[in-house]
């Protein structure tokens, strides 16, 4: 078991491509943390300076107490799943397990043992003589697994492990995933593009762009608090809403003027934008689609945020429904009960929940009222 | 050849094997020796003359370029080797030496026609057959599963880079030399990549194939006498985040944490030591030509 300290970490190829800027990161022993971004975010190459398979530039990379930036790969105690796997097609799966090991010289009963461990924990024991051929894509991708698990490593790094699987095959292994670390309680960092993923997997996630760390946080506080732009946008399927909003500043409240309406925040989201001098600047209003209702109750006991719009799309998804709309030009979408009776060409009274109510400048990008 | 020329012949044999042979006559093209041979010069000859004479020393030879078409021909057949397979090369580079023309063999070897042979202790090429429609995606996933494959069984970093689909062992050495230069441009440019296609070069191949004395005389012409321009690791930064955004000032000066016109007076002083003003986009494109061809120039004095 391992903590890792990641300390003012950049990377810098030879041609001044920036891949990783300035990275600080304290993560805690048997903690599951997971790198979320979009492609070539940095995240890939954060994970491979960890690993030793990318030289870091400068700063610092501890693994526990030792300071490994130029310590061998081999020797880092960790042990690696991609998404690009291979299994020994020839060779059975206690040998996919074992060769690793084999080519590392490790003594025969010792490989026996870690093996047989490894496929315990993985309920592969059954299947340790059968061929990859003959194994499901999700025992498959378990034998991976089991080849870095044989290692007993003190950190295990995944760079989308899934991301080869059918939608139904990773939700299945990412539930094998978080029984692996509650088993094995070791130090997990996973790298995902996909924010569901995230969410469901990790204890921490670390957002990225552009190489930069935009917001670590807890998964709820990630989705309830966003620092940002980005992470407000990335964080949520459907994504929250974005709108252009001018602020007006009445006595102690702000006003958001949005489609011909002001709409009054809170005391506490007001303070803050007034004591930033935005009074009479436009902002980015941003609410995620379960916060806008069309249910009548909520209309009714929201109306300072009531607004009309017309649906152009429904999309009924079994225990939800998704309303499109457009507010000012801008589209918005909805996520409503199944039951609403809002059709395509409808015009729905729409309510916002205040409180839930973010607020970014415009210029910055940050958030103003959390 | 007559008994001189044969003289000659064996005169050097004895001086490149430590033998002490003479000829004694020469009837009907053989020639009759006398005299000692070294046992262990012998095994090695025969050891090299079977090695020749498999797949793996038939392809060695086709990739060299010893063989010429008719001859590949000829041999393909008896190799096993069909003429309307299509096959394509890639090229694996590791940082040390490593066991991963095994570990590769394990995986990918015995289907089909793949072969993988080492040719030194970091290096490995995978003659790989190919089948389907959709080869180059076939390509890149296999480079990207070697990646990876080498990555976590041996801990190693390691580079696959490959060449263009091509029918019959005929071709196999274009694709091999397409791999090959995709290597060396990724080695000079595109150092983040760790699989590179021959198609995925960009400007880098063009630079690439410029002989040294016009690169020269471009840094020349764009630097003056100096043939490099002197910048700082900043504004190498500057430039490289202004490139990335797209010559945008405002997502660069946000990338950069500095307000929009310290971007813009530091654009301004690049331009009074370069003469080259980077929001006109003429300008901005000499300059990314002149940092290339200034790195191609580095490394080709590096490696000469």
């Amino acid at each position: 078991m391992a903590s890792l300290s990641l300390k003012n970490i950049c990377k810098v190829y030879p041609n001044g491509f920036e891949a990783v800027k300035d990275f600080n990161l304290e993560i805690a022993d048997q903690e599951f943390i997971i790198f979320v971004g979009p492609s070539g975010c940095g995240k890939s190459t954060t994970l491979r300076m960890i690993a030793g398979l990318e030289d870091i530039s400068s700063g610092e990379l501890r693994i526990g107490d030792r300071l490994v930036n130029d310590v061998e790969p081999k020797d880092r105690d960790i042990a690696m799943v991609f998404q690009n796997y291979a299994l020994y097609p020839h060779m059975t799966v206690y040998d996919n397990m074992a060769f690793g090991l084999k080519l590392r010289k490790v003594p025969s009963d010792e490989i026996d043992k870690m093996v047989k461990e490894a496929a315990k924990i993985l309920d592969l024991v059954p299947y340790l003589e059968r061929k990859p051929k003959a194994l499901s894509g999700g025992q498959r991708q378990r034998v991976a697994m089991g080849r870095a698990i044989v290692r007993n490593p003190k950190v295990f790094l995944m760079d989308e492990p899934l991301s080869n699987l059918d939608a139904k095959l990773r939700v299945q292994m990412r539930i094998e995933i978080a029984k692996l670390h509650q088993r094995l309680g070791t130090t997990i960092i996973y790298v995902t593009h996909d924010q569901t993923e995230a969410m469901t997997l990790g204890t921490r996630i670390v957002v990225m762009k552009d190489g930069v760390i935009q917001q670590v946080d807890t998964p709820q506080n990630l989705y309830d608090r966003p620092q940002n732009l980005f992470v407000a946008g990335f964080m949520g399927s459907p994504q929250m809403n974005f709108l252009d909003a001018v602020v007006e500043i009445q006595g102690e409240t702000a006003y958001l003027k949005i489609a011909n309406k002001a709409v009054p925040l809170p005391p506490e989201k007001s303070k803050k934008l007034i004591e930033g001098g935005y009074d009479g600047k436009t902002v980015t209003f941003g609410i995620r689609p379960e916060d806008v209702y069309d249910s009548e109750m909520m209309v009714e006991a929201s109306p300072t945020s009531v607004f009309e719009a017309s649906i152009r799309v429904y999309e009924l998804l079994g225990a939800e429904v998704y309303l499109y709309f457009d507010l000012d030009e801008f589209p918005m979408t909805a996520r409503v009960d199944p039951r609403t009776t809002a059709r395509p060409g409808d015009v729905v009274r729409f309510a916002f929940d205040t409180e839930k109510i973010h607020v970014f400048d415009k210029e910055t990008e940050h958030i103003i009222t959390n | 050849m007559n008994k001189r020329d044969a003289a000659e012949k064996i005169k050097d044999l004895n001086e490149l094997t430590g033998a002490g042979l003479k000829v004694e006559s020469i009837k009907n093209g053989d020639i009759t020796l006398h005299g000692t041979f070294p046992a262990d010069v012998l095994v090695r000859i025969i050891d090299e003359i079977k090695a020749a004479d498999s797949r793996e020393g038939f392809l060695r030879a086709v990739l060299e370029g010893r063989f010429t078409e008719t001859e590949i021909q000829e041999r393909a057949e008896r190799y096993g080797f069909s003429a309307e397979k299509r096959y394509a090369v890639l090229l694996i580079e590791q940082s040390k030496a490593g066991a991963s023309a095994t570990l590769l063999s394990e995986i990918f070897a015995g289907d089909g026609d793949n072969l993988i042979m080492p040719i030194n202790d970091h290096s490995a090429i995978f003659i790989k057959e190919l089948s389907g429609k959709k080869e180059k995606d076939m390509l890149n996933k296999t480079a990207e599963s070697i990646v990876s494959t080498v990555n976590t069984e041996l801990m190693e970093k390691v580079r696959v880079s490959y060449g263009r689909p091509v029918t019959g062992v005929v071709q196999i050495q274009e694709s091999y030399l397409q791999a090959k230069l995709a290597m060396e441009v990724a080695g000079i440019f595109y150092t983040e990549r760790y699989v590179i296609s021959c198609d995925e070069l960009g400007i880098g191949r063009l630079i690439a194939e410029l002989p040294v004395t016009l690169c020269e005389l471009f840094m020349d012409e764009i630097c003056g006498e100096k043939k490099k321009f002197s910048l700082s690791d900043d504004e190498l930064k500057m430039i490289n985040s202004y490139f990335d955004r797209n010559l945008s000032l405002a997502e660069t000066a946000r990338d950069l944490y500095i307000h929009r016109n310290t971007l813009t007076y530091r654009i301004e002083k690049l331009q009074k030591k370069t003469g080259l003003d980077i929001r006109n986009f003429d300008d901005a494109v000499t300059l990314k030509i002149a940092l290339m061809v200034d790195r191609y120039l580095e490394y080709k004095t590096a490696n000469s």
